[in-house]
């Protein structure tokens, strides 16, 4: 059995992989699934535009992704379309580079006069001169996390949230297995091979493999407003830099992103001064944007991989993703890290991973990801009932459909808690359902937990009306509801 | 050509009342004008002295913990004789709006249960909302598909936390009941014939208990205390609610009786958005209306009397004038005006240094900051006798 580290895309993509393959698979993730970077990206679905200039192979290969995820994928994917805006400050020089390499992969580009774009999307800044649309999409991450376990589960996976590997077992310099710690205690699971998929954690678990890797991790953080201002992507047409995407959403609108170094891995706390930086950049495509019902700020943490030592895949020794054989390396036989890389390509990236283990294994099957659509849960008849969160019409019946979960699975499935009202309606009524299930103090504690993590993203864009739904949520916790306060027994 | 008021009174939220009612009272003319519903049916209607002390633990006696502040707190060199008269004199003005509460002013805070099943201290409220001296065992009634009333998992957590028992007596659906309802559709619901009849044979049929049978906040709007009367006698023990989320029904009966009160003793009560005002004026779109002071009862942030720019400064709306820049949430409770004397009148939220989010001191804060205002107008207003009430 091989045991993946980290349930995140890349980990719960090389776990989709691996059972195609009849391999038996673990996923082990410290906290829920998607609750690093892969549920804190700005839903783009990449067509390759963004790098067609900067990073050919890359490119290639978010189109590639692109049109595969579409049919694999379908039930988690918009394909909204997207457009490149050249924005008056930028010289023709790079429009003409970029409409070349385009060209240069296949990609589907087209010209499209301005005045016919601003029909379709309000207020685009004056200054925009020339657009060209592009098959980008929407690549709703918690939709294909959740969709990914249920076809993991469906074969026979197991995957383990709120679980830590602590160390690995080994013998002869060759894994057999991993200790884990989770509420009840450490244990130890044996193994066949472990896979590092741990995103900006690589760093710490690879040490476990006694090896280390230089991971290079960057903060991005993005605002998400209350409306879809867009109906589709909308790029700015100059080398990436920050501030220049906006995704649709759902029934919000996504801009991303900043790009800074940092060494913590679990820092992604937005702060009011990034979230100021944002709007002052998003102000060059939408000049009214200072004026958009802004909903929160959040930050994913890019686990970039800089390392120029033995790589098994030469093809990509792109910066793009690496596949590390830590055996092959001074580390552990039987350990493997998958490191780098962005949401579009998380298949491509398990299947390179998946080869590498298949071939340690001596497992020959080849990846079938690319042809195997993942199967949407069968909808239950359920009666709706009476609807818990207004600003997301999510009804009882809803919730219902997973009864054992969390507060933080019930939202990043169902959406409960991510409107306007960011929870203040609808978190004391999740934590009260939840006691079906829970006990009344673990049902209090998750709404404590829920309304921090809510207000974590929200504080950094308390400005206008955000800022008198703010208000209006910390009256009804500390008042009305009295949550955080000590109770007179 | 319009009269001239005393006193303009912009913003009808719990302040912009109180300021007014204490101008009338004195025999002066008073125009209240606001753009919005007021944040009173936000809240259920309870008044809170001082709920929490610095650690977030209740405070048994509010009048002793002012005795503290000293120059800390915006109400510190408040004497116990001042907030005596003020909570009393509050007290009165609800009787005479028939808003009911105890004969007596409390001498401690009580406790009264969250929709979360939990003890929180309140001061003064109206006797239709479930307050006790100590936690004892409890009925609830549960109401099919109210989302903020889930009797089942309140129950558990009321017990928990005290150690009391809670039973549950279920309502049905009534034949009016459509889905999506809420407190406030059955608070309407029950101030009509038929829904006041209805659920006297709801109770009626209910299995017999010992314990106060304790309702979510949907007693009637206009009719709560006649209800309340028949449902005790029916059920032989005391009969509360307990009030829920916006739209709450205890703030919007006081709103409706304060506003009646004040529409009796000749307020004018103006619809619409001030965009400037003067010492003298308010100018709202296409008119003006004068008066002899201009008061900004508007609500602080959650009002958007104050609001909050991108850069994270405060700004208040009518006064153009920066208050200071919040960098994290607690900023949000010490930025404000400092002296509601300077440089107009301010009633309510927007004073800084009170934080009844933490504390549990919005009652104290609206009475302060409302008899500081009338205090000042009313001192530079010949017309106004200012008698020395206190």
């Amino acid at each position: 059995m091989v045991i993946v580290i980290g349930g995140g895309a890349s980990g719960l993509g090389l776990a989709w992989d691996l059972l195609l393959r009849s391999i038996p698979v673990m996923v082990v993730e410290m906290g829920d699934i998607g609750s690093g970077t892969s549920g804190r990206f700005h839903g783009l679905l990449h067509s390759g535009g963004r790098y067609v200039v900067s990073d050919v192979q890359a490119a290639r290969e978010c189109w590639e992704e692109n049109r595969i995820l579409k049919r694999v994928a379908g039930a988690a994917i918009k394909a909204t379309g997207g457009y490149f805006l050249s924005v008056d400050d930028e010289g023709d020089a790079y429009v003409q580079d970029w409409v070349k390499g385009a060209e240069a992969i296949g990609l589907p580009v087209k010209e499209v006069a301005v005045g016919q774009i601003r029909e379709t999307v309000e207020n685009l800044g004056p200054w925009v001169r020339r657009g060209f649309s592009v098959p980008d999409g929407v690549l709703e991450g918690f939709t294909l996390l959740h969709l990914l376990r249920l076809n993991i589960e469906n074969l026979g996976g197991e995957i383990l949230t709120h679980t830590t590997v602590t160390d690995i077992r080994h013998e002869n310099g060759r894994v057999v297995g991993v200790e884990v710690m989770d509420k009840d205690g450490p244990r130890v699971i044996a193994c066949d091979a472990v896979v590092n998929a741990a995103g900006p954690y690589a760093g710490e678990v690879a040490r476990l493999f006694h090896d280390g890797i230089a991971m290079q991790l960057s903060r991005g953080t993005m605002l998400i407003f209350a409306n879809r201002r867009v109906p589709y992507v909308i790029n700015r047409l100059a080398p990436p830099g920050d501030g220049d995407i906006i995704v649709p959403h759902g029934e919000t609108a996504i801009l991303g992103t900043t790009d800074v170094l940092q060494e913590d891995p679990g820092s992604t706390r937005a702060t009011r001064e990034e979230a100021q930086y944002l709007m002052q950049l998003g102000q060059r495509l939408f000049a009214d944007m200072d004026r958009w019902r802004v909903l929160r700020a959040f930050t994913g943490v890019r686990p970039l991989y800089q390392d120029g030592q033995e790589i098994r895949d030469s093809r990509y020794i792109s910066r793009d993703f690496t596949v590390i054989d830590h055996g092959q390396r001074r580390g552990l036989v039987g350990a493997f890290s998958l490191v780098g890389g962005k949401w579009t390509t998380y298949r491509l990236m398990a299947e390179h991973m998946a080869d590498a283990v298949a071939a340690y294994l001596k497992v020959k099957r080849s990846s079938r990801t690319a042809e195997v659509p993942l199967q949407t849960a069968v909808e239950m008849d359920l009666r709706p009932g009476p609807t818990i969160c207004e600003c997301e019409r999510v009804s009882l019946g809803q919730l219902a459909r997973w009864p054992c979960a969390s507060l933080t699975e019930w939202r990043t499935r169902s959406w409960f808690a991510m409107g306007p009202c960011q929870g203040t309606m609808c978190g004391h009524r999740g934590a009260l359902l939840a006691m079906a299930v829970q006990t009344p103090s673990t049902a209090l504690r998750e709404l404590s937990q829920l309304r921090h993590e809510r207000e974590r993203g929200w504080w950094p864009t308390t400005w206008g009306d955000n800022a008198r739904q703010w208000a209006l949520g910390q009256a009804l916790r500390h008042q009305t509801l009295a949550e955080e306060a000590w109770s007179d027994e | 050509m319009s009269r001239a008021s005393d006193v303009i009174v912009i913003g009808r939220g719990p302040a912009g009342l109180l300021v007014s009612s204490l101008v009338v009272e004195q025999g002066g003319q008073v125009d209240m004008i606001a753009d919005g519903l007021g944040t009173l049916p936000l809240w259920g209607g309870q008044f809170d002295f001082r709920s929490y002390d610095n650690d977030r633990k209740p405070v048994a006696d509010p009048w002793a913990w002012w005795h503290r502040f000293g120059d800390t707190h915006p109400g510190g060199s408040v004497s116990a004789q001042m907030w005596r008269s003020w909570w009393q004199h509050l007290r009165d003005l609800w009787f005479t709006m028939e808003i009911p509460t105890e004969k007596l002013l409390p001498t401690k805070n009580r406790g009264t249960v969250t929709p979360l099943g939990r003890i929180k201290p309140a001061f003064l409220v109206p006797t239709w909302q479930f307050t006790q001296e100590y936690a004892g065992a409890i009925t609830l009634v549960g109401v099919p598909d109210l989302v903020d009333f889930p009797v089942e998992a309140m129950a558990r957590v009321y017990t928990w936390t005290t150690g009391m028992t809670a039973e549950i007596r279920w309502l049905e659906r009534s034949p009016s009941w459509r889905p999506g309802w809420n407190g406030l559709n059955w608070a309407w619901y029950l101030d009509t014939e038929e829904g006041r009849r209805w659920l006297w044979e709801q109770v009626k049929s209910f299995r017999r208990g010992s314990a106060p049978l304790v309702f979510p906040q949907i007693l009637g709007v206009d009719h709560t205390e006649s209800l309340i009367e028949v449902l005790g006698e029916l059920w032989g023990r005391g009969v509360a609610e307990i009030p829920l989320p916006p739209p709450s029904v205890g703030g919007l009966r006081l709103q409706r009786r304060w506003e009646r009160w004040l529409r009796r003793k000749g307020v004018r009560l103006v619809q619409g958005r001030v965009k400037e005002i003067g010492g003298d004026f308010a100018a709202l779109e296409g008119r003006r209306i004068h008066g002899g002071h201009v008061v900004l009862a508007t609500g602080g942030v959650l009002g958007g009397g104050l609001e909050v720019l991108i850069d994270g400064q405060v700004r208040d709306r009518l006064m153009g004038l920066s208050l200071g820049v919040v960098k994290e949430p607690e900023d949000l409770a010490s930025i404000g005006y400092r002296s509601w004397l300077e440089p107009t009148r301010v009633a309510g939220s927007a004073l800084a240094g009170c934080d009844p989010n933490r504390h549990g001191d919005g009652g104290a804060m609206m009475l302060l900051t409302s008899h500081a205002v009338f205090s000042a107008v009313s001192g530079q207003e010949g017309r106004l006798e200012h008698a020395g009430r206190f």
